[in-house]
């Protein structure tokens, strides 16, 4: 895979320098009007001082003279609120009376969160909360993602195989972090674009981790819902309305599609929960993270509940408890593609409550094999795209989690979405034959993309994958 | 102090409310384990590592087949700091200095009348009082020369490993199956053939004593050095460094022997002739440091090139990847990673010999 991940690290992915320069002028210029907004709302007792004895050599209009508690001259200065720093946020809370849940593990109770998932469950009665989280947000666009670019405007991450799950890393910058659902992502998504006369493909494995852990589960339900829509299948059933499973996999996908229209906002909340629940995350989690969503951790529960009671819920907590106890009984897990990985905590004493719990690795082992095998499947398409068309080692220009971005000539734009949806289709050996659902997506920039119907890939047509890696990997060197 | 000796009558840190935690096991095994010093719970049990950092200690003996009783468990100070960290920070609380200070006749004592074959001391505040040195991390696993003349293998405290650090059990694990080693007397600290700075002809010798019948060097690893790749940790993408200039290099054409050179003529066409016989061109770092800058030397680089860090990622996929980390694996003896300025050559002539051991040991792992 080395050749290959040097090869994206190489071609870069453009960045439209007028379109960066715009929305960072933009970014910065909302950023700055909501810390003056919020300056506003701040009590003076919130914000910091700058004392002198002495008169201050550069004298400011805001820098003003009073007399202390001992009858002395001082000359002050009152500096504005950071909302970057944690105590003063913190310092806020206190003063509005406002109360912020404890960090997470932490022995101090007084020792509270400011992360914004705390911040957003206090903006209903404190709206200068949300200004803090609008500022962070675009600080953090301002400060994280104004990416160098070299002179052909392009920005040249470095691949490797770093997490112990051997998922893709990718630093200096992470363009796995390229955001997706937050406010202004698809502005940002904008900057992206393919070099002057090609077009950006980009493929995504829908569901991969889903489709995986459905097939570990022995979930035929849960394989079909992740490519259907097993979030809309869930509202639906929630609501009352059960979408038969007996409906083939196109009308199975229009009826999620019907269902996803008519509730929206359960959608929106099972989609939460199920990816949430599939690797142990527990009501109180889910609710944390997902405040805007949730009421709180009843809320959250109801819903887990239900999926949990559901068919491919059923299935999936049976092969969560089931894939602990071999982890724990073999001191490790194997994946697909030959990986070992090694867990020793999977249960521990609970000395409090005189039993045993699920111990710190209980999560990580019950996510390591859908995650591994996950990406060793992508791997495994991008080698094999290499080893159809060698040019693909110039086209390929960013992996993001499940998805392989392309850069290719426009005119070869139909061939490299069929290559692209036949190489992400292909049932897998190392799989039984398992196969992950593509979506094909085309555009002139990553955030104004058009799903393109490519020739209908017939997936009992195409071939299990003869090509091993190694024999992939010599035909791309070449 | 409950317990305590009459050593306890005169310590700056004595206090009524305190109990003395004697020593705990028999030490039939020949290995003494210390520890940082008894908190709530072992004060409670009277013995050292009880609670939940004594289930932690207890399960990697388990997992490894030793039981607590063959042991001797004890710990720095023999009673209940101050407050949690109190011992981990002596610069900033000069009492707890004093305190350990004042308790070192009771180990000094254990030590003297059980006579210890290995020492294990667990934790940074443990490294320290047995071995004078401080880092956990970079000491973890290696065998480290004690005052009193036993070797120690330092490890992570089991507190440590249950706030978060499970990953580390293999580590620690190891550590102990290498006490058990020198206290069985199998232990024999790793030999090399080190060719430092030796003329052309000795170079070229040692190139051909790992050529095979049929013409090739079928592993060739080598490390090259920059002014700046000693304080580089190889783990790091950033630690890729900007320089390019080459100021020494080192090979290994056979296991167990290395030769390292300043970068200069005609050692680099010695090299060369090496690097286009080889099958194999081996290196550390997983971001190809040294191919790139070989390459970037002018040099012809034929053979299939392969991380060693990649083999033992492989293996051990939660572990740390830098060499210094992983070379207790594989190697026996003490750091050396600190040798870089000082002995520049036997400092790249060891990492040579330790990285190809640490390849080839973890590819030997992988095929079992």
């Amino acid at each position: 895979m080395t050749p290959v991940l040097e090869a994206i690290s190489k071609n870069g992915l453009g960045i439209d320098p007028e379109q960066q320069k715009g929305f960072f002028e933009t970014l910065t210029r909302e950023r700055d009007d909501i810390f003056v907004a919020i300056q506003t709302a701040i009590p003076a007792t919130v914000k910091g001082e700058k004392v002198w004895k002495r008169a201050p050599k550069v004298m400011t209009d805001d820098t003003f003279l009073r007399t202390d508690a001992e009858g002395k001259k001082q000359w002050y200065k009152q500096l504005p609120f950071n909302p970057r720093s944690w105590p003063q946020v913190q310092k806020l809370a206190v003063a509005l009376g406002a109360k912020l849940p404890a960090k997470e593990g932490a022995d101090d109770p007084s020792d509270t969160s400011t992360a914004t998932k705390a911040l957003k469950r206090l903006v209903k009665r404190w709206p200068v909360f949300g200004d803090i989280i609008k500022f962070r947000e675009r600080d953090k666009l301002i400060t994280a993602y104004n990416w160098p670019l070299d002179a052909d405007n392009r920005v040249h991450s470095t691949y490797a195989f770093h997490p112990s799950s051997w998922r893709k890393s990718c630093r200096n910058p992470n363009m796995q972090v390229i955001p997706k659902s937050v406010t202004l992502a698809d502005e940002f998504r904008k900057m992206i674009v393919p070099r002057p006369g090609n077009v950006l493909i980009e493929g995504d494995s829908v569901g991969i981790e889903a489709v995986i852990t459905g097939w570990l589960a022995g979930s035929n339900a849960l394989m079909r819902l992740a490519k259907a829509g097993i979030h809309d299948w869930t509202a639906s059933a929630y609501h009352g309305f059960p979408i038969p499973l007996n409906l083939s996999d196109a009308d199975l996908k229009a009826a999620c599609k019907e269902a996803k229209a008519k509730w929206p906002k359960e959608h929106d909340k099972f989609k939460k929960v199920v990816y949430a629940s599939l690797y142990l995350a527990g009501p109180q989690r889910i609710a944390d993270e997902h405040p805007e969503e949730f009421t709180g951790k009843a809320d959250a529960a109801k819903l887990q509940n239900f999926f949990f009671e559901t068919e491919p819920g059923r299935d999936v907590r049976a092969w969560q408890k089931q894939t602990i106890e071999i982890a724990h009984a073999n001191k490790g897990l194997e994946n697909h593609f030959g990986l070992r990985h090694r867990f020793y905590s999977l249960y521990s004493y609970d000395s409090r409550r005189g039993c045993y719990v699920l111990g710190e690795d209980a999560k990580r082992a019950v996510a390591f094999v859908p995650q591994s095998d996950a990406s060793f499947v992508q791997s495994d398409i991008l080698l094999r795209l290499v080893a159809r068309d060698i040019r693909f080692l110039d086209w390929l220009v960013a992996i993001v989690h499940d998805s392989i971005v392309v850069d290719c000539p426009g005119e070869l734009a139909d061939y490299v979405s069929r290559l692209l949806q036949e190489e992400m289709v292909r049932p897998l050996a190392q799989l039984d034959g398992l196969y992950i659902g593509a979506e094909i997506k085309r555009g002139y920039s990553l955030g104004e993309m058009e799903v393109v119907q490519c020739c209908a890939v017939d997936v009992a047509s195409v071939q299990l994958d003869p090509m091993s890696a190694t024999c992939a990997i010599a035909v791309a060197k070449e | 102090m409950q317990g305590g000796t009459e050593l306890c009558n005169s310590c700056p840190h004595n206090r009524d409310n305190a109990r003395f935690v004697p020593p705990d096991g028999t030490g039939a095994s020949g290995i003494l384990v210390v520890g940082d010093s008894p908190w709530k719970e072992e004060q409670h049990a009277g013995r050292p590592f009880a609670g939940a950092a004594g289930y932690i200690y207890d399960r990697t003996l388990a997992l490894i087949g030793l039981q607590r009783s063959e042991l001797t468990t004890w710990n720095t100070i023999e009673c209940p700091p101050a407050h949690l960290g109190w011992t981990d920070y002596p610069s900033r609380f000069p009492a707890a200095a004093a305190a350990i200070e004042h308790c070192r006749p009771h180990l000094d004592g254990l030590i003297q009348e059980r006579k210890p074959r290995v020492i294990v001391p667990m934790g940074n505040v443990a490294l320290r009082r047995i071995c004078g040195v401080s880092g956990i991390e970079e000491h973890a696993g290696y065998v480290l020369p004690t005052p009193y003349g036993i070797p120690a293998v330092p490890t992570y405290h089991p507190s440590f490993v249950m706030k978060g650090n499970h990953k580390l059990t293999p580590s620690v694990l190891f550590a102990f199956k290498r006490a058990q080693e020198i206290a069985n007397g199998y232990y024999q600290e790793s030999k090399y053939e080190l060719l430092i700075d030796p003329p052309a002809d000795r170079v070229r010798d040692y190139v051909e004593s790992g050529v095979d019948t049929s013409g090739h060097i079928a592993s060739l690893f080598v490390d090259i050095e920059t002014p700046e790749s000693g304080r580089l940790d190889e783990e790091e993408i950033e630690g890729a460094g900007s320089s390019f200039t080459i100021i020494r290099c080192g090979f290994s054409v056979r296991a167990g022997s290395a030769v390292t050179f300043p970068w200069c003529a005609p050692y680099i066409a010695i090299l060369q002739s090496a690097l286009d016989r080889s099958i194999e061109f081996v290196e550390w770092a997983d971001n190809r440091f040294d191919s790139r800058r070989l390459a970037a030397a002018g040099l012809r680089l034929p053979g299939r090139i392969v991380s060693g860090m990649w083999a033992w990622h492989w293996f051990q996929s939660d572990l740390r990847k830098g060499l210094g980390r992983v070379a207790p694996f594989f190697y026996k003896g003490p750091p050396w990673k600190h040798l870089s300025m000082a002995e520049p050559g036997y400092y790249n002539a060891l990492d040579v010999v330790i990285g190809r051991a640490c390849y080839e040991g973890s590819k030997a792992a992988l095929s079992v």
